[in-house]
């Protein structure tokens, strides 16, 4: 795991000792919320619907066990006890008060970690896969270059004001679970036909009010150009990006205004002057930054356990939750344990402060000091020996976390919605409470198979609507909470928009459309086919027929 | 003809909301002048010249590092009880449906 070096300690420490002093000048009456409110979003905190909100960057998701018992920490010292893990791979704290922030951001320095670039028109948290360094599939640990990016785009004075905010995904893996097409800048490591290892470049994708796939404007770029390269794209979008209409700033719209050869064109004659200068990565200086990440001391192990075997037979809800949270891990005798945090009738992406504790004492005991947040507002223990299994689920039963739900219709994301925020039209957290109350039943849930349903409370899409298998996003009618289904959506390597499927269902009735549509799929489908090929098989008609037969 | 006869529509009731400056809690303005976290103890008028003076009071003590961000939010009187219009306001009012225990205050003190 990366460690801060004394130019990241320094900068961390630095801003925590200005944050300070400016709540102070605020408090004293020396700065108007006019001149404090930027200063406040530089360092991630929002005047949200009821209080303050504290946005925390975990970088690339990862996390040691004493930098999660920080959080639990501070969720226990300065907020109402638990925190909000985010599709962006951060996590919220929804009631700080500003008096206390300082404090906080004090604390959190203690553990390497800040609020910086949480908010503002600059390059946010790049987030990457959340089974980086355990998956089987992977090409190389995409946190390597997510650090790299890290750092060069921390702070980065060129690229603090923008034309809008800026989001860069990296996955390692062909099997994306980092949404890297629906990012302003998407990176996928792939391998050129020498063999070498170096990045697919894909840009302008996005979701929100004009949700895009993202375009691949390079094949492949050699590792050593990855920061020349992404300093000449960010050039061309903070020079040509529009400034004058928030909904068309962000570099999607530039892409499609421009089209797509001719932006990459743009990249590449900005790119000549900056090609093997000062931004190009040394061999030796990608390998400083790879220690960091270099696989723990795995034991040499079978690939099998019998007391995890004889625990799965003779456990049936064990058996259960190993089929759908626990997945194959590279090395032999280990595998990748997802944490659902998304138990029936609770928020999505909610933890308390003791549970936080509990998963820090699980990673600290049985997955080598590491913890990951996942896009989809889980948690994951990446190296857990087979034989630790038992022990580890009965630790997470007691501490409520270990519902076997991953990758169900149950494990919903959904945004904060009008329970917190100030921009949602419509509340997307009960409704997620409601499916999942729903479809309680988790037997049915594993009958069902993978689903993935995605809630946003308002067109920005935070909860990622347009690339749910099902989509759920909030409309404001007359004041009333409608909401609007669309089908077909993805995230994955086939990522796609998903359609509407016909006119928003009210509060009461979204429950039962959901019901609907899964037993219209469970009906047509053959053998085991996922949601998303059913659906392109039969098209979208037979879903419509069913939901609006009754009207 | 006094204006509102020209409307169908009665004027809305309308009070103060705003969040403490220091801890951000959600607070109305009372008429003596204090911020309450309890809606039904804010002042309201229907008419547009005392929500206005309303909004002044507001203003001041933005000014005086009390309160960030006051407006106006329209209120429906039943049963001497307040009650926001919106959904939006009825959640800011009573603090998020989602969990008993994250309830911020009843909509009744």
């Amino acid at each position: 795991m990366y460690r801060y070096d004394e130019f990241d300690s320094a900068f961390v420490k630095q801003r925590v000792t200005q944050f300070r002093g400016q709540v102070a000048r605020r408090l004293a009456g020396e700065l108007s919320e006019d001149e404090f409110k930027p200063l406040r979003l530089m360092n991630g905190l929002y005047l949200q619907l009821h209080a303050y909100m504290l946005r925390v960057a975990i970088p690339y998701g990862t996390l040691s066990s004493r930098q999660m018992r920080k959080l639990a920490h501070i969720a226990r010292t300065y907020d109402r006890g638990y925190g909000h893990f985010t599709t962006r791979q951060n996590i919220q704290y929804n009631w700080p008060k500003l008096e206390d922030v300082p404090e906080i951001l004090e604390e959190l320095a203690e553990v390497e970690m800040h609020a910086i670039q949480t908010s503002g028109n600059c390059i946010r948290n790049v987030t990457a896969d959340h089974f980086a360094g355990a998956s089987a599939d992977e090409i190389e640990d995409p946190r390597i270059y997510a650090e790299i990016i890290r750092q060069w785009s921390s702070l980065h004075p060129e690229f603090s004001f923008l034309p809008r905010k800026f989001k860069i995904a990296i996955t390692g893996a062909p099997n994306d679970r980092a949404a890297v097409r629906l990012h302003d800048i998407g990176l996928q490591l792939c391998r050129n036909d020498a063999g070498a290892v170096g990045f697919e470049v894909i840009v302008g994708g996005g979701q929100g009010r004009t949700p895009i796939i993202g375009t691949t404007i390079r094949k492949f770029l050699p590792k050593a150009h990855l920061l020349s390269y992404l300093e000449a794209i960010l050039r061309v979008y903070n020079q040509l990006g529009r400034r004058d209409n928030l909904y068309k700033a962000r570099i999607k719209i530039l892409l499609q205004q421009t089209g797509a050869e001719a932006f990459a064109r743009q990249v590449e004659e900005e790119w000549v002057h900056l090609k093997d200068g000062a931004l190009t990565l040394p061999a030796e200086e990608i390998e400083r930054i790879e220690a960091y990440f270099a696989p723990p001391a795995f034991e040499g192990l079978p690939p099998s356990d019998p007391a995890f075997d004889v625990r799965r037979f003779e456990d049936r809800d064990f058996a259960r939750w190993v089929r759908s949270n626990v997945a194959a891990h590279k090395q032999s005798g280990y595998a990748i344990v997802s944490i659902s945090l998304k138990p029936e009738g609770e928020a999505p992406g909610d933890a308390s402060a003791a549970q936080m504790e509990a998963v820090a004492d699980l990673a600290e005991a049985y997955s080598f000091d590491e913890v990951l947040v996942s896009h989809e507002q889980n948690l994951v223990l990446p190296h857990v020996k087979l034989s630790d299994l038992p022990k580890v689920w009965d630790k997470l039963v007691a501490f409520g976390l270990a519902t076997p739900n991953i990758g169900l219709v149950s494990d919903i994301i959904a945004c904060p919605g009008l329970d917190y925020c100030n921009l949602a039209n419509a509340r997307s957290i009960p409704v997620a409470q409601r499916i999942s109350q729903r479809f309680r039943d988790l037997n049915r849930q594993h009958e069902i198979g993978d689903l993935k349903i995605k809630i946003s409370g308002c067109i920005n899409a935070c909860g990622h609507h347009h690339v749910g298998h099902i989509g759920i996003l909030g409309v404001d009618k007359k004041g009333e909470e409608f909401y609007q289904i669309t089908l077909g959506g993805s995230a994955d390597e086939n990522a796609a928009i998903g359609k509407i499927v016909g006119p928003a269902f009210s509060y009461d009735d979204v429950v039962d459309a959901v019901d609907s549509i899964v037993d219209t799929y469970l009906g047509l489908r053959q053998d085991n086919e996922k949601f998303n090929d059913t659906y392109a098989r039969v098209g979208i008609t037979p879903f419509k027929e069913k939901l609006y037969a009754a009207a | 003809m006094p204006q509102n006869a020209k409307t169908p529509k009665a004027p809305a009731l309308k009070a103060v909301t705003a969040n403490r400056l220091r801890e951000g809690d959600v607070v109305y303005l009372t008429g003596s002048g204090l911020w309450s976290p309890w809606l039904n103890q804010a002042a309201v008028s229907d008419d547009a010249a005392v929500q206005e003076a309303l909004l002044q009071r507001a203003e001041a003590d933005v000014a005086a590092r009390k309160i960030v961000a006051p407006y106006l939010v329209e209120l429906a009187e039943v049963d001497g009880i307040l009650r926001p219009l919106s959904t939006r306001e009825i959640i800011r009012a009573a603090g998020p449906t989602v969990r008993a225990d994250y309830r911020t205050a009843p909509l009744v003190a």
